[in-house]
């Protein structure tokens, strides 16, 4: 319940833009020198 | 671009560190939604940044594109081809598989948001755990809006979405009014 109430907090604070995040992503790596 | 950390790749030395980087290259890497952008489009935005004609000192400062996948791989091997032929000069950065990704110190992540002690104390509240801070969209994107890209017409748009408070989000505006009008 304890670990519950955390997430619940932390989502209630996240920022919007990262409620907003698209689970299904692509990764790309690059090294720019 | 929904992630973005730095980090080590391209060598053979387990759990590498800044200090003790072995074979490794530092690298970008970029987690994005193709319904955004593609990865062509980050290709492009890799040769503009860098000077594939110039030789690596060294491996931890070399220009590579590590592929995750044939298509990648065939992405970016025609752009190579592309940029050759522009420049028409032989390209040094190399194209590459990859094969393991380490994650950076702390301290290397999110570089320029570290340096606004204000603002980076707003996500430490909401993200107490440096790992997650490193993820947030939020952040990378005002890490981007610090180090000089997006306007403040971008930034505008973004202000109400990244979670800052009234007063995080003036000095955010501030800033990028002044150093990118």
């Amino acid at each position: 319940m304890e670990m519950l109430a955390t997430i619940e907090e932390k989502a209630a604070v996240i920022p919007p833009i990262d409620a907003a995040t698209p689970l299904k992503t692509v990764t790309a790596t690059f090294a720019l020198g | 671009m929904v992630r973005t950390r730095v980090g080590y790749a391209g060598g053979t030395k387990e759990a590498p560190t800044y200090h003790s980087l072995g074979d490794h290259t530092e690298t970008i890497q970029i987690d994005y939604d193709t319904s955004q952008i593609s990865y062509s489009d980050l290709l492009d935005v890799f040769w503009r940044n860098h000077n594939p004609s110039s030789r690596a000192w060294s491996k931890q400062y070399m220009a590579a594109v590590f592929y995750h996948d044939e298509e990648q791989k065939k992405l970016a091997e025609e752009s190579r081809e592309r940029e050759a032929s522009i420049r028409k000069e032989e390209i040094q950065t190399k194209i590459l598989p990859f094969t393991a990704f380490y994650r950076a110190e702390d301290y290397h992540q999110k570089y320029q948001l570290r340096r606004e002690r204000n603002l980076l104390k707003e996500f430490e509240r909401i993200y107490p755990a440096d790992g997650d801070l490193v993820d947030s969209t939020a952040a990378a994107r005002v890490n981007g809006y610090l180090g000089g890209y997006g306007t403040s017409a971008d930034l505008e748009t973004d202000l109400n979405r990244l979670g800052l408070s009234a007063e995080g989000n003036r000095y955010l505006l501030r800033i990028v009014e002044y150093r990118n009008p």
